[in-house]
């Protein structure tokens, strides 16, 4: 009986190996990729509609300017986003797939201004500023890092106009939860004029924490501010705090791959870190719908950390997709260099 | 200032019972129970998930608790009768709880794949909540004086429980298994009970910090197992003569205390936020040095001591000649 079992055994796993040898020596011609987000086109994408988190922290820190020297309430404020989010091409990559990108999306990508902000270090002070404003950040990440130098720029320029100076408190909880609410109760020990927040869980921390005082709540980075309980609505916030959402134009970049494949029944693989709310909201609130829509076909492929890269997009080819798209994702963020090596099987 | 330090004190406090249930598994079992990242979690994700649901928060703690006994006895089994180490069979529930927590809070929305369960628009249903309802504190002090009530109650019955017969035969066998066997104790099923009981304190802790911090998110536990080893490291360093299993305890969530404490005033002085966590590896070394050469840094304070006292004491002698 041991010895069947054992043969068996054995027999299963020279299976398992003949299958893994056949799936890696299929040929695997490298896939064309769009992100959602211009950070990650540069890795490996070939072309995407780019969320710029400059400009969204510039976007917060005229809101912020607007509840500090012009006294409007942020409860009144409705929650912004990116307006009109410019098409960037990254021939480098196109060429190294070998993926011709049409002349009508070439065409498009034109040069959107530039939306640096020269921050006005006189305004900036350490002491006895005018306005301090505490700055909470859930970890370091080039992203958020950008919509943090943004606001501040902003924010120094806007209170330089005023005559006024500002004082910036700024605080990371290097990516652990209990920091978040031992650096927002510091802020509220402080009573700070105002408080931003850069990263969804942060901003929820930061609300818990001034919901008994009277300090207004400024967060960023946040993709579905409402299901996140931060604001009632995008259009009328209803509490104390208001915002910038993140979100990238999904419907936009999924469009963006049929107009690169050059026809309308495309097959679109989602890669995502199944973990993340907001890659799953972008992934099965926005993409899904919005393929069944337009009459795109669609395969999933949620992972789990960056180990699962490899098996995913194997699958993901295995699968016969045109395309793989890449929702904002921060597992996947840092990990768009893996997903270009191992798409173009260097 | 004092602010922050009460502040500070009210988050140790609920942190006391993850470090006193980490202490369980760590000291009296001899179990460095990796579980606790995952069972904390869940805690959270159970009580966030139920109060969704409209369950009374109270109800909810006790659901956790009960939801984090499960977790440690999977734990417990996986180590005794499927014999992997005990560091494996941590981690191995912890990756597991990963998946299960973020199921747990997809019930709440509906969708799969909720890795973030806010409580901010069912604020007034946490505990918390409820009791202010009924004695007018601020949001602070209800947290440092219901803390202190849990902790105190939950050191009380510990104490109770590690008296009984099962409850001995738990320490037993973390002191010396081979002896405890001989003794006919079955040391798989106080091994299971007590790695169950340690992550029913944990995930107690993950639901009071989801209902304080106003939201639960399946990372959550991360750097859970390092908050509590420093707090159980603190509380020995300055509780090193307490005998008795009761002092210790307390010295655990004392060590608590001050270990959230410190980190909230190293954040309150601005330093450098990037530099939080090698803060907070340093925090846990100078205590564990402290420990270890407590006889050495005592005695050179006695000798500085009574260099002071020396000097009056000579002059006595003159006079008295």
């Amino acid at each position: 009986m041991k010895k069947l079992t054992s043969i068996l055994l054995v027999a299963l796993m020279l299976v398992g190996i003949v299958m893994s040898a056949a799936s890696c020596s299929a040929p695997s011609k490298p896939l064309p990729v769009v992100c959602g987000e211009s950070g990650m086109n540069t890795d490996c994408g070939i072309a995407t509609y780019g969320i710029d988190y400059y400009a969204l922290g510039v976007a917060a820190g005229n809101m912020a300017a607007d509840i500090l020297i012009d006294g409007k309430a942020a409860s009144t404020i409705p929650v912004g986003g990116e307006a009109d989010p410019a098409l960037i091409v990254n021939q480098a990559v196109a060429d190294e797939i070998g993926f011709t990108i049409p002349q009508s999306v070439l065409d498009k990508a034109g040069s959107k201004s530039d939306t640096r902000v020269t921050r006005n270090t006189a305004a900036i002070v350490s002491s006895g500023a005018d306005y301090t404003v505490g700055i909470l950040q859930l970890t370091q990440h080039d992203a958020l890092d950008q919509s943090n130098e943004g606001f501040k720029d902003q924010l120094s320029v806007r209170v330089a106009a005023a005559n006024k100076t500002i004082s910036f408190d700024d605080q990371n909880a290097s990516g652990d939860e209990s920091n978040n609410v031992t650096i927002a109760e510091s802020f509220v020990a402080k009573n700070v004029d105002l408080i931003y927040t850069i990263a969804t869980s942060s901003s929820q921390a930061a609300v818990t924490a001034a919901s008994e005082t009277d300090i207004p709540v400024i967060f960023n980075a946040v993709t579905d501010p409402v299901g996140a309980g931060l604001v009632e609505s995008l259009t009328a916030p209803g509490k104390n705090v208001t915002g910038i959402s993140d979100i990238n134009p999904v419907e936009k970049q999924l469009d963006l791959i049929a107009e690169l494949l050059g026809k309308d029944d495309v097959k679109i693989g989602f890669l995502y870190t199944a973990a993340e709310t907001n890659s799953v909201y972008q992934v099965r609130t926005l993409g899904i719908p919005h393929c069944n829509s337009k009459g795109y076909t669609y395969v999933e492929k949620g992972i789990s950390d960056i180990n699962d890269l490899e098996a995913a997009i194997t699958a993901l080819k295995n699968a016969g997709v045109d395309a793989i798209y890449i929702p904002t994702d921060n597992v996947l963020a840092n990990g768009c260099a893996t997903v270009h090596t191992i798409n173009t099987g260097k | 200032m004092i602010d922050i330090i009460l502040s500070g004190c009210g988050q140790g406090i609920i942190w006391a019972l993850l470090a006193i249930g980490f202490y369980i598994a760590f000291r009296i079992l001899d179990f460095a129970d990796m579980t606790c990242e995952g069972s904390m979690t869940l805690g959270g994700a159970v009580t966030a998930m139920l109060i969704w649901q409209g369950v009374n928060s109270f109800l909810a703690v006790v659901i956790a608790f009960i939801a984090g006994l499960l977790a440690g006895a999977v734990t417990g089994v996986l180590h005794t009768k499927l014999k992997i180490p005990p560091i494996l069979s941590g981690i191995l529930t912890m990756t597991a709880l990963y998946s299960v927590n973020i199921h747990i809070m997809s019930i709440a929305t509906g969708t799969s794949g909720t890795a973030n369960l806010s409580l901010l628009k069912y604020i007034d249903d946490t505990v918390f909540a409820i009791i202010r309802s009924i004695i007018p504190l601020s949001k602070r002090d209800v947290t440092l004086v219901f803390g202190v009530i849990i902790v105190l109650g939950t050191i009380g019955l510990l104490y109770w429980f590690f008296g009984t017969e099962i409850g001995c035969a738990i320490r037993a066998t973390g002191n010396n298994e081979k002896m405890c066997r001989a003794q006919g104790i079955n040391t798989d099923n106080t091994k299971i009970i007590g790695l169950a009981l340690a992550n029913g304190l944990i995930a107690v802790a993950g639901s009071l910090l989801t209902q304080h911090q106003g939201y639960a998110d399946v990372k959550m536990g991360v750097g859970s197992i390092v908050i509590g080893l420093a707090s159980i490291i603190i509380g020995e360093a300055l509780f090193a003569r307490a005998k008795g299993f009761f002092f210790k305890l307390i010295g655990i969530a004392v060590g608590s205390v001050i270990y959230r404490v410190i980190v909230a005033l190293v954040i309150y002085s601005g330093m450098p936020s990037d530099d939080l966590k090698l803060m907070s590896a340093v925090i846990v070394i100078a205590a564990l040095a402290f420990t270890n050469y407590k006889n050495e840094i005592v005695g050179a304070f006695k000798k500085l001591f009574s260099r002071f006292k020396k000097k009056p004491e000579e002059k006595e002698e003159k006079s008295n000649e």
